[in-house]
């Protein structure tokens, strides 16, 4: 039996939003609307979904950087919310993130080896005399040759920044890393080499990732395991290989022949949604895809479907499909 | 959709002026007996108590303030220590100058300062941008009553040509006018450059451009609205500024408006004066920051209208 | 209908005169769409702008835009402000970013109508509620007061696709459009284009860095790298066989959606920077084809087959990863 490092429990997140009406209701914005998920250790998960699916809230979620409305986080079977201060640094310690947009996250005014070693400072990790050595060691991890310790963020290349905030990353050396969007800011040919070196690091430590990215190319290549999420919820989860042979849910259908690809008949067998999606404030009764829907059935305006196995991991939560119900919870 | 933004702060202007009130009236009491300052030195015990009595500052301050607010709601600010004579009807008499003569300073502030903003944002880093600038710095370091004497030296005594005291005439208002309304017109300019340039530098604009705008249009048409939002913020929050420079350039100039009225005042110690100047001193800076809240939401549908339609 | 003669931009940064883009050729038909495709620096977007006269001030830009007979570049101001928006728009990146946040939708699209043609505003009203139809924006007599914050990025670039066809141009030029977008999004808008490139009989130059996009949308494709063109011709062609070594690098370094194992075939390095230039071709350092002819100087555009050329002294016999 693997073993889970993460564990998302039943996640809700709200948050309460300022109506400019007088005496209006208040009304909430949904971002995450019940999410269940496992991670299993040493797995490359993925996340992807579109802009306001709730991939980035989940993301913050996990990390406890935000507090569920709703539902648990556990990590290595611990839950986060139930931690004292002091438990929570050093559980907080195994887990890190990396973000979009390297050049924000580093600071201009240090240079960039200094940085490197900052978690170590922070924590107290290692010898003093040794922190310069372990900021070289991780420098050469990431490809990166010694000469860099003294630059600062300006005089880097957009992928030399994201190996500097990876190496800053996994120098406390953490079992989880949470990648939100790492690389979409970079040029093609640089993404291609950035992600050759996560997917080197995954395997020579083991490493935990949970990717969260819009770009189903690069998360078809490097992911073990993916979850497919639409408005706050997760409509798919399957193994890589499994979810893009068999692809159930109309969303990740429709989501994935929408990706502009090289094979000359693409195109034609293109799934096109129509309009957008519904506000995440008002949704509607039912399934919340349902009005976007080329197979919708009157059921599926009617009640929610719930995350159900339909054997070998793959979990769908579309009627058409399970043909299960879930509770209407609204 | 737009009536809670006004409605919220319009309720706040009223919790301000009210604290003002409180303020002012329990800060006046406290900081010295007006008795002392009013009587003569020679005067006995028992004139201090008739005193206290007539005025009835013998009373306990909460009850003093009761009175005083249910007299302020029906208009009436008491009588002048000093002559006895209605404070309304004494402030009603030179009110009218202090508005005339901040009301045309800001005007001025604004109509020079601007444009001269404006036009160094076009002509940036030009001979013109770096003159127009260094005229503002200039403008908004010099203390104003320096200025003011400045002026009534060289205009006044030595050329001859303005009058340096009252206010019958256009004459006796362009000094006075002018001396509040440097210091303010040179920060204008500057925000207003700055404003440009930040706004002239967005996307929009350049959409603008390609839609085949000409130059005028993409300024005034498209930069100057959204500029506009940064710089009515300054422009509000000037004029608490000015109004408190138009008490020393009224003195200066001895132009006949509360300004002048308050510094006497305050010399006397004459109580219910001073308190209705400052309190409405006050309240023009409160109506002046609704009047900008009022226009920035006006100005900026991002304030008015809320996304939620998305 | 446009044939643009080595066009040169330079700007003046800090004093100093950096050269962005270094003598492009381009030639469109009417009704013709062309891909302009490369990665940060290329000068893909910089060509755009540059036909359009839309550079900053500190651009100088040098050569010949021939439009119909008449070189843009020499136009007087306000000949060119009738040009664009009419014969020629331009769409961006971006599209909430792109439109004035203080006006509404309305606004914004009857001007343009109003800056090109005489009408009411009644009828320019009108007008803008049939391109909100057109563009598939749901009740558009309602959204013309809507401003561009209460839309979605879809919404806003519908909005912008509206505001460039108000006068029935003869050239849209589309700058990344779907960058910022939802993938799901992107093929609405990208399906859009297509269909009123169609039906309006207008020529289309699309700019972006997604090769995929390139391969679905455009007949013909300019792969820029450095401010140059190094390869053009017919996109299946290209994509098939590509001839210049960048494009062959481009091709393989992508992940592909039908089936790849093993690692990614970067290419090594990075874009020099546009002050850094190599000596010789541009792409020479990064080059893994790379001999000391290379340093030589930055070959030129030569006709490998038909209308498909390439820059490189040695042009590759390329096969795409071997997927067909």
């Amino acid at each position: 039996m693997r073993e889970k490092l993460v564990e998302a429990k039943g996640l809700y997140k709200q948050y309460a939003l300022k109506s400019d009406k007088l005496f209006a209701k208040r009304r909430y914005l949904k971002a995450v609307d019940g999410v269940t998920f496992d991670i299993y250790k040493g797995e490359f998960f993925g996340v992807v979904g579109e802009s306001g699916c709730g991939k980035s809230t989940t993301a913050k979620l996990i990390l406890d950087m935000e507090h569920p409305t709703k539902g648990t986080v556990l990590f290595k079977g611990r839950d986060m919310s139930t931690l004292k201060p002091k438990e929570w640094r050093a559980i907080r310690l195994d887990m890190q993130m990396i973000f979009q947009d390297p050049l924000g996250a580093l600071d201009p005014y240090m240079c960039v080896g200094k940085q490197i070693m900052e978690p170590l400072e922070i924590h107290n990790i290692g010898d003093p005399k040794d922190r310069k050595q372990m900021v070289l060691d991780m420098l050469a991890a990431v490809s990166l040759k010694p000469i860099f310790y003294d630059r600062y963020p300006h005089e880097l290349s957009g992928g030399q920044r994201q190996r500097i905030v990876l190496a800053r990353a996994l120098i406390v050396k953490p079992q989880l890393l949470v990648c939100d969007e790492p690389i979409s800011a970079l040029d093609v040919s640089i993404q291609a080499q950035v992600v050759n070196l996560f997917k080197r690091i995954h395997k020579e430590l083991n490493l935990t990732f949970m990717f969260i990215s819009h770009d189903l190319r690069i998360v078809k290549h490097v992911c073990d395991r993916i979850i497919v999420m639409y408005l706050g919820r997760v409509v798919e989860e399957a193994e890589s290989d499994e979810l893009f042979a068999n692809t159930l849910h109309p969303y990740s259908q429709a989501l994935i022949s929408a990706v502009p690809s090289l094979t000359p008949d693409a195109q034609a067998k293109r799934i096109m949604l129509h309009g957008d999606p519904p506000n995440p404030i008002d949704l509607p009764k039912g399934c919340r895809f349902a009005s976007r829907c080329s197979k919708c059935t009157p059921r599926c305006l009617e009640s929610e479907p719930e995350l159900v196995d339909v054997g070998n991991g793959h979990k769908v939560a579309c009627f058409l499909v399970t043909g299960k119900e879930g509770i209407n919870a609204r | 959709m737009h009536v809670k933004y006004f409605l919220v702060k319009t309720l706040r202007a009223f919790i301000t002026t009210f604290l003002l009130v409180v303020f002012v009236f329990f800060v006046l009491r406290i900081t010295g007996d007006p008795a002392q300052a009013m009587l003569p030195d020679d005067a006995t015990e028992e004139d201090y108590i008739e005193f206290r009595q007539l005025w009835g500052l013998d009373k306990p301050l909460m009850e003093q303030f009761y009175v005083y607010c249910k007299n302020f709601l029906h208009g009436d600010f008491g009588q002048s220590y000093k002559d006895g004579r209605d404070v309304f009807e004494i402030i009603s008499q030179r009110l009218p100058k202090s508005v005339w003569l901040m009301g045309m300073s800001i005007i001025f502030s604004i109509v020079v300062g601007l444009p001269l903003g404006i036009y160094a944002a076009l002509h940036r880093n030009s001979f013109g941008d770096r003159f127009i600038m260094g005229t503002a710095v200039f403008g908004f370091s010099m203390p104003n009553f320096f200025l003011g004497i400045m002026f009534i030296l060289i205009f006044s005594m030595k050329l001859h040509w303005l009058p340096s005291a009252g206010s019958d005439t256009w004459l006796h208002l362009l000094m006075p006018m002018i001396t509040i309304g440097m210091t303010r017109m040179g920060s204008y300019a500057r925000y207003t450059r700055s404003a440009m340039l930040n706004v002239l530098s967005k996307p929009y604009i350049i959409t603008a451009k390609a839609k085949g705008a000409n130059r005028n249009r993409m300024v005034y048409l498209h930069a100057l609205p959204n500029a506009a939002i940064p710089i009515v913020t300054v422009i509000g929050t000037s004029i608490g500024h000015m109004v408190g420079g138009s008490v020393v350039i009224e003195n200066v100039f001895a132009w006949p408006g509360i300004g002048r009225l308050l510094v006497s005042s305050v010399a006397v110690r004459d109580l219910p004066v001073v308190q209705a100047i400052v309190i409405i001193m006050g309240l023009a800076m409160v109506l002046a920051n609704l009047l900008v809240d009022f226009t920035y939401g006006l100005l900026d549908p991002r304030i008015r209208v809320t996304a939620g339609d998305k | 209908m446009l044939h643009v003669k080595n066009l040169k931009v330079d700007f003046e940064v800090d004093g100093r005169r950096i050269r962005i883009l270094h003598g492009v050729d381009l030639d469109l038909e009417e009704g013709e769409t062309l891909g302009l495709v490369g990665e940060s620096g290329c000068g893909k977007s910089v060509t755009c702008s540059a036909i359009l006269r839309i550079l900053a001030d500190n651009a100088t830009v040098t050569g010949e835009v021939m439009y119909d007979g008449t070189d843009l570049l020499k136009l007087p101001a306000s000949k060119m402000e009738q040009i664009r928006g009419k014969d020629i728009t331009m769409i961006f990146q971006d599209p909430v970013v792109y439109m004035n946040p203080v006006k509404t939708i309305g606004n914004q699209i009857t001007e343009v109508i109003h800056l090109h043609e005489k009408c009411s505003q009644a009828e320019a009203d009108k007008k803008a509620i049939d391109l909100l139809t057109q563009v598939g924006i749901p009740h558009p007599e309602t959204r013309l007061k809507y401003y561009p914050h209460q839309l979605s990025g879809g919404l806003c670039q519908r909005v912008m696709i509206a505001m460039a066809l108000a006068c029935k141009p003869k050239l849209l030029m589309a700058d990344e459009p779907t960058t910022a977008l939802d993938v799901t999004v992107q093929a609405q808008i990208l399906d859009l284009l297509r269909g009123l490139n169609k039906k309006l009989g207008m020529a289309t130059i699309l700019v972006t860095h997604d090769l995929g996009v390139i391969a679905e949308n455009v007949k013909r494709v300019m792969v820029m790298y450095a401010g140059v063109v190094v390869e053009e011709g017919p996109v299946d062609i290209i994509f098939k066989k590509p001839a210049h070594p960048y494009t062959e690098g481009l091709l393989n370094s992508l992940p592909k959606m039908d089936g790849q194992e093993g690692d990614l075939i970067p290419i090594e390095g990075s874009v020099p920077a546009p002050d850094k230039r190599p000596q010789g071709c541009c792409f020479g350092p990064r080059c893994k084809y790379m001999t000391d002819e290379c340093l030589k100087g930055q070959p030129k555009l030569t006709t490998i087959n038909g209308t498909h050329r390439c820059a490189c002294f040695h042009p590759v016999n390329g096969t795409f990863g071997g997927q067909e």
